[in-house]
């Protein structure tokens, strides 16, 4: 890689050749608004927010993949390139569903400004996305306020046949980075783009509703989606009406993975919040129990530890206790179903633990599984096992409503299993941080005497790689 | 005038789905000519022909191409003759096909020589079922002939998408995806179909070829305008009595062809306006017909040669209304792709029936002018970006045709 020498507005800068414009901007500090771009998924300039000024081009540039060369002039905020945005913007917004916060789309609320009360009272906010949007983002950067288009919006119905992972193709900005990561990704192949001009839309296999089509339910289109067109089926009213239900026993199970993303959309300082004041801003809204996931992850482990062990010595092991990759395994590889373990999941569990606990009063028992992202909502919608999965933008939610933020609760501990028995297993089980570039993770692992080497895949790509690969012994835990 | 016939030589004479017809009258020795010489020489050979331009509305130097693609250090190599012709008011790739086929089998194979491509592909108009029936025929005969030489000839057909005439765009949807344009650079001649290099050229541009390399560059450059030269088919359609498609050498005047080939427009009306090239090019007012039909004149009177449509229109015609037309049909043909160009588009189309229901105002049509600027700087492919050109082409000519259906109250509306 040689260094190349590029001016972006007036200032020089010194880039790697093969980079792109964004990258170069980004890696010194300059800001480009982008909407369909994703790390890890590839560049598709379709949203035309990036839009740059390069000298000796006709129109303007997307930053995201137009690759520099030496001496590139590049300016990315003229008068004519705010402009171009904002009416980019504009057409956007006078297709889209808008039933985020009102006063935030009339640009007179700052995002961090959020005031609980005033979501209460005016009621207009609907959106799952409200307040974490990255359109929201854009149009208050741009001003986009009064729009000089009717509002035109599409009449689709909405897909919550899955009762998880749900589609609003009304608000669908046509970014597809659902499509991207379901097909190059996940190779799950379950989401296309159908049709074109302005009905455009994004369609599950053969244009089934979610429940019907290939999809296995790994909620990665959840993730990547910038405003709320993909998005899991909030709970948050139902929880809190048996939070604050006398008659009924509420059991939380919250995973240490929640924290950073509750820190994340809360602007906090990463460390501001512990799972003890998570403990008790969860039991403030009314929860009864609140537990470690991991103490279920380890149970989880202790139980996979005894029905791979003997498979150790003779071939490779794969195991997994996520629900996405056991319907991937058997809707798309069944051939290799017979090579995977599957165990309980943390989650069923949990369930099974708390139920148990509350024996006659199971009836009167209300069990909620909070996630980073939710990864286990299908399973919980589909399978019974709990009767909620909350993902941690959901729970911020619930925050937000209520007004207990937990940074500034005085910190309670958790209720335990009371369980010291550990396994090796559980580091490798537990939820990894969400990254769409991240190689499979090899870890070195002793399990009841034996030592060997261990991989950890990181999205259904991964998982459908490692079961191709007959060579190598050892164990693969499957993620989804 | 005369019509001058390079690329029609044989139409109407020949019959085309006779392999042997097509020889008699001189067929493929052009082929046979450029297999004994080397293909350095014969893509030089193209490039001296004053410069061949591709016909297909760019105007770029195909011989640029052919060296492009024969320099690009690769195994496997493509040749595409876009016969995608979409564009409103252009049919002179189907009289082509339908007329001689093989003249663009030739072409095409002569092409393959040169950048030493294995596989050749014509990329059809879905709509365009007989060319593709005659193509599959003419490809047939060529392989029993053994005319083919090592490239293999296939006839794809398209699925009915106007953007695919657009080169990247027909190259995703030759290699099975939607039809959605991709990013240049990488130019197809570098990375094209399969990621490999090919040249992509015109069915007319193809049709030129075998004479060019037949008769020598020399001979073709000193047909008409020196700086653009061979012949050019027009498509003359509209408000005029004779209709059809015409091969003029490239110095003859754009009203000499409206007037002497095309009889000029019905008794008892005159021209208002006239479209060259297609939806998106802008409009000439009458007293703007003196002009050569180059590229670099036509680009200098603010029109465009674009595919070679002529679209005459006499003083019956709203040019809201026809704005309306164009803006429709921008809008059905969008790929969606890009925002500003599936919005836009639907925009453009939105504004205009509402214009057009007599409830426009100032106000919108400067939401039009806006939307243009905004199309042509941020749209991704040509389509979007010349998307709103005829319209505000047509708002600068004919205020006072937008002007009428503005409604009485001009009331600014709100979200």
């Amino acid at each position: 890689m040689s260094e190349v020498t590029i001016s972006i507005n007036g200032n020089k800068y010194q880039a790697k050749s093969g980079e792109t414009i964004l990258e170069a901007a980004t890696a010194n500090g300059i800001h480009i608004p982008t909407l369909c771009l994703f790390d890890g998924l590839q560049g598709r300039a379709n949203c035309r927010m990036c839009i740059v000024e390069v000298e000796k081009t006709r129109g303007f540039q997307p930053a995201c993949v137009t690759k520099i060369h030496d001496g590139m002039i590049v300016r990315t905020e003229t008068e004519n390139i705010r402009a171009a945005r904002k009416a980019t913007l504009e057409l956007i917004m006078s297709d889209h569903a808008v039933d985020c916060h009102h006063c935030l789309r009339i640009g007179s609320t700052d995002e961090r400004n959020l005031d609980p009360k005033f979501c209460e009272c005016c009621f207009w906010c609907d959106c799952v996305r409200d307040g974490f949007c990255e359109l929201q983002t854009l149009c208050r950067e741009y001003h986009v306020d009064a729009l000089p288009y009717v509002q035109h919006e599409h009449d689709y119905e909405e897909d919550v046949s899955l009762g998880s992972v749900s589609r609003d193709p009304n608000k669908c900005v046509k970014c597809r980075r659902c499509v991207d990561v379901c097909n190059d990704v996940q190779t799950v192949h379950n989401l296309s783009m159908a049709k074109r001009g302005r009905d455009i839309e994004v369609v599950p296999e053969l244009g089934h509703d979610m429940k019907h089509s290939a999809c296995v339910r790994c909620g990665r289109c959840v993730d990547v989606c910038p405003c709320g067109a993909v998005y899991l089926k909030e709970h948050k009213d139902d929880i809190l009406y048996w939070a604050h239900s006398y008659e009924y026993h509420t059991a939380v199970c919250v995973g240490a993975d929640v924290i950073p993303e509750l820190e994340r959309l809360y602007q906090a300082q990463p460390g501001s919040i512990t799972p003890r004041h998570l403990s008790a801003a969860l039991r403030k809204l009314g929860f009864d129990e609140v537990y470690d996931a991991d103490e279920f992850i380890n149970q989880a482990a202790l139980r996979l530890e005894e029905s791979i062990e003997k498979r150790l010595d003779t071939a490779p092991v794969f195991a997994t206790t996520s629900y996405a990759v056991k319907n991937f395994v058997e809707k798309q590889l069944p051939d290799s179903a017979g090579s995977v373990v599957f165990g309980e999941s943390p989650l069923s569990l949990f369930g099974q633990v708390a139920r148990a606990k509350a024996g006659e009063d199971a009836s009167r028992l209300k069990t909620i599984f909070i996630s980073a992202h939710g990864e286990n909502a299908a399973e919980a919608a589909e399978t019974g096992a709990v009767d909620y999965a909350v993902s941690a933008r959901e729970l911020y939610r619930v925050f937000l409503r209520s007004g207990g933020a937990p940074a500034k609760r005085r910190p309670v501990p958790l209720d335990t299993l009371g369980s010291a028995e550990r396994s090796p297993l559980t580091a490798l089980l537990r939820p990894r941080d969400f990254s769409l570039t991240a190689e499979p993770e090899k870890v070195d692992l002793t399990l009841r005497g034996k030592s060997f080497s261990a991989v950890v895949t990181r999205n259904l790509g991964q998982t459908r790689a490692a079961l191709a690969g007959t060579d190598g012994r050892g164990l693969t835990i499957l993620n989804s | 005038m005369e019509e001058t016939r390079i690329s029609l030589r044989d139409a109407g004479k020949i019959n085309p789905e006779c392999l042997d017809d097509y020889i008699a009258v001189g067929g493929y020795k052009g082929l046979e000519k450029a297999r004994s010489m080397d293909p350095a020489a014969l893509i030089e050979e193209i490039e001296n022909a004053g410069k061949l331009r591709g016909r297909g509305g760019a105007g770029f130097s195909t011989g640029f191409k052919w060296r492009g693609a024969f320099s690009t250090p690769s195994d496997v190599k493509y040749v595409v003759c876009n016969a995608d012709e979409g564009e409103p008011g252009t049919f002179k790739d189907r009289t082509i096909l339908e007329s001689d086929p093989h003249t663009v089998l030739e072409g095409i194979l002569i092409c393959a020589y040169a950048i030493g491509a294995r596989d050749a592909f014509v990329y059809v108009r879905g709509e365009y079922t007989r060319c593709v029936e005659l193509l599959r025929k003419a490809a047939k005969d060529v392989e029993e002939r053994g005319l083919r030489g090592e490239t293999k000839l296939h006839i794809v057909s398209g699925a009915g998408s106007y953007v695919c005439g657009e080169e990247t765009t027909l190259l995703t949807s030759l290699e099975g995806y939607r039809g959605e344009p991709r990013l240049k650079p990488p130019f197809p001649t570098v990375a094209g179909y399969l990621g490999k290099p090919t040249v992509v050229n015109n069915v007319e541009t193809f049709a030129a070829v075998p004479v060019i390399v037949e008769k020598g560059s020399k001979w073709f450059s000193t047909i008409g305008n020196e700086k653009f030269p061979g012949t050019k088919i027009f498509c003359l359609s509209g408000d005029i009595k004779k209709r059809g498609v015409y091969e003029v050498a490239t110095d003859a005047k754009l009203r000499d062809i409206i007037d002497e080939l095309g009889g000029g427009v019905r008794d008892g009306h005159h021209i208002k306006a006239v479209q060259m090239g297609g939806g998106s090019c802008g409009f000439l007012k009458p007293e703007q017909l003196d002009v050569q039909i180059d590229f670099d004149s036509m680009r200098a009177a603010g029109s465009s040669l674009g595919s070679g449509a002529i679209l005459v229109l006499d003083e019956t015609h709203d040019m809201a209304e026809l704005s309306r037309s164009i803006a429709r049909f921008f809008a059905g043909e969008s790929c969606g792709k890009c925002v500003p160009c599936r919005e836009g588009t639907f925009r453009l189309a939105e504004i205009l029936d509402e214009l057009m229901n007599n409830r426009g105002s100032a106000e919108q049509l400067t939401l039009i002018r806006n939307l243009k600027s905004v199309m042509t700087g941020s749209c991704f492919c040509p389509l979007g970006q010349g998307a709103a050109n005829a319209i505000v082409s047509a708002m600068d000519l004919f205020p006072e045709d937008f002007e009428k259906h503005f409604g009485k109250r001009e009331e600014k509306r709100h979200v």
